[in-house]
């Protein structure tokens, strides 16, 4: 998905000339062609990411579009103010790119950790949020980003699921499967490939979404039959009460995702998904429990 | 209108507002207003980093037409600057830290389009605690981006020699001003080019006695009816 990222870039900087890479130390490997093709319009500013994000909305507002690329705990978390006020309150459009989160460089322990990307960024008005679960929709998506108004953040995951998903309406949300009877399941970015895997053969509806924010509460309404929704989120839940909302009537949740805590486990990706209570087993048996 | 005058308006507009940081707007006037009248080239941008200061920024702003005297009460109530609301201004600041890399990223901005022109960014002194400016600096050293920081520096939170020596370790020259002499404001903005630190000598709530006897206990205080007379009566 990282590789795509930078070659979605490296191909969207040819015809826009607005588009403006920034790095923070980091990246400069993978950029290097882009680095190579557009030396004026790709920067490494060095380990600074609280200016970085304050210099990319200063860049915003002389009428360049910055594309900001690090890893996600050092500029979502230590620059989540200039994040809030520099880009959201002044409504200055960048795009912000991670990678990392949120167990992505398992074993380096929790300072690299950042399963609260979502849940803090949630919190800036007119923000989006986008969780693409294959490379090919991350360029779709990405593609709609650069086309759309808004700032946008795109959370990149070394973990993928096997099938593209289409976009949906613009909202970065695909359909899978149909059955009236059932609750319903929501599965975010590569949450999706383990509740696939944990339902197996299962005749239910899941709803997959690439884009959280804004949500799209219409289509949770549309496919909603019982009052049961199961939620699978990787990284820390935020979803819950936007589906409650979307519901318009009573319903119980149970929403999946990564506890609030510090895990302290320093294994494979795999390992601390499965800490977290997210491997396609626990899953399963969470989702047999609720729907008895 | 003259700078007595000025400080008339903030005082007032701070008064029938309720809120505004006199003092910081006093500290700055003269800068402001200098950047305003000759420092500045119409293609150069100006960041009000110190956004607490904005009463000053405003006060010039309308002196120079670009808003309109009806209104400045109006803006004086919204606290701190609000780009969206008010004209000529830049970028919603008041969170301290933030003002330099904005600056920073408009001069590089303005490189990557080819346009003239530079950028002003006035910072406080207390500002420059903060870890943000220092990092927004070491891009304005290693770049050389064509932005004047200006330093108000009223000696509230640091030293201004000790931030000569800051500047400069982050590959900015700098030089040392007197900030309530208005000819030497404007000569010194415009002939300089960036990136550069002007570090000026301010005093917090200057032109007012009241003010500068206790400019910490009016740092956002607005005057009371019974007060207003007489501290419209010392501005000097």
């Amino acid at each position: 998905m990282r590789k795509q990222f930078f070659a979605t870039l490296h191909r969207l900087m040819a015809d826009d000339k607005r588009i403006v890479l920034l790095l923070g130390g980091v990246g400069a490997w993978a950029a290097r062609d882009i680095q190579r093709d557009y030396p004026g319009r790709c920067y490494d500013l060095g380990l600074r990411e609280q200016a970085i994000i304050g210099m990319a909305a200063g860049m915003a507002k002389a009428g360049l579009l910055p594309v900001v690329y690090g890893i996600a705990p050092f500029f979502v978390e230590r620059a989540f103010e200039q994040i809030k006020v520099d880009i959201g309150y002044n409504r200055m459009k960048v795009i912000l790119v991670s990678v990392g989160a949120s167990f992505d460089y398992a074993k380096s322990g929790a300072t690299h950790h950042c399963p609260g990307d979502i849940a803090t960024l949630y919190q800036v008005p007119g923000l989006r949020l986008v969780v693409p679960g294959t490379a090919r929709e991350l360029d779709e998506l990405f593609i709609q980003a650069i086309e759309d108004d808004a700032s946008c953040y795109f959370r990149l995951s070394e973990q993928v699921n096997e099938k593209m998903h289409s976009v949906l309406d613009g909202n970065g949300c695909a359909l899978i499967g149909n059955s009236p009877f059932s609750s319903l399941i929501i599965a975010v970015g590569p949450a999706l490939e383990w509740t696939l895997k944990a339902i197996g053969n299962m005749a239910v509806t899941v709803l997959y979404f690439q884009a959280i924010k804004p949500f799209d509460f219409d289509l949770v309404y549309r496919y909603l039959n019982g009052n049961k929704i199961f939620l699978v989120e990787p990284y820390y839940p935020v979803l819950a009460q936007e589906i409650m909302q979307a519901a318009r009537k009573p319903v119980q949740v149970r929403s999946l995702g990564v506890p609030r805590e510090f895990l302290g486990i320093y294994g494979t990706i795999e390992e601390q998904q499965a800490a977290a209570g997210l491997s396609p087993e626990n899953i399963r048996r969470e989702y047999l429990e609720f729907c008895k | 209108m003259s700078l007595a005058e000025l400080r008339r308006k903030i005082v007032r507009a701070a008064f029938v507002a309720g809120e505004g940081h006199i003092p910081s707007a006093f500290s700055i006037l003269e800068i402001v207003q200098a950047l305003y009248s000759g420092g500045m080239e119409p293609e150069d941008r100006f960041v009000l980093s110190k956004g607490h200061g904005c009463l000053a920024l405003y006060a010039v702003l309308a002196d120079k037409g670009v808003i309109d005297w009806r209104d400045f009460e109006s803006y004086a109530s919204l606290g701190h600057p609000d780009a969206a609301r008010i004209p000529g201004v830049e970028f919603s600041t008041g969170s301290l830290g933030h003002g330099l890399a904005l600056g920073a990223g408009l001069a590089l901005g303005k490189f990557i389009n080819g346009e003239p022109g530079r950028v002003f960014v006035l910072v406080g002194d207390g500002e420059c605690q903060e870890g943000a400016t220092w990092e927004a600096a070491g891009v304005i050293g290693e770049l050389w981006l064509n932005v004047i920081v200006i330093v108000d520096g009223n000696g509230s939170h640091l030293d201004n020699e000790m931030l000569k020596a800051q500047f400069a370790s982050h590959g900015i020259p700098r030089q040392a001003l007197e900030g309530h002499r208005p000819a030497e404001l404007v000569k010194a903005f415009k002939e300089v080019r960036g990136p550069f630190a002007y570090i000026c000598k301010t005093v917090k709530g200057h032109g007012s006695e009241t003010f500068e006897d206790d400019p910490e206990a009016w740092h956002h205080r607005t005057p009371k009816p019974d007060e207003l007379e007489a501290i419209l009566g010392e501005i000097r």
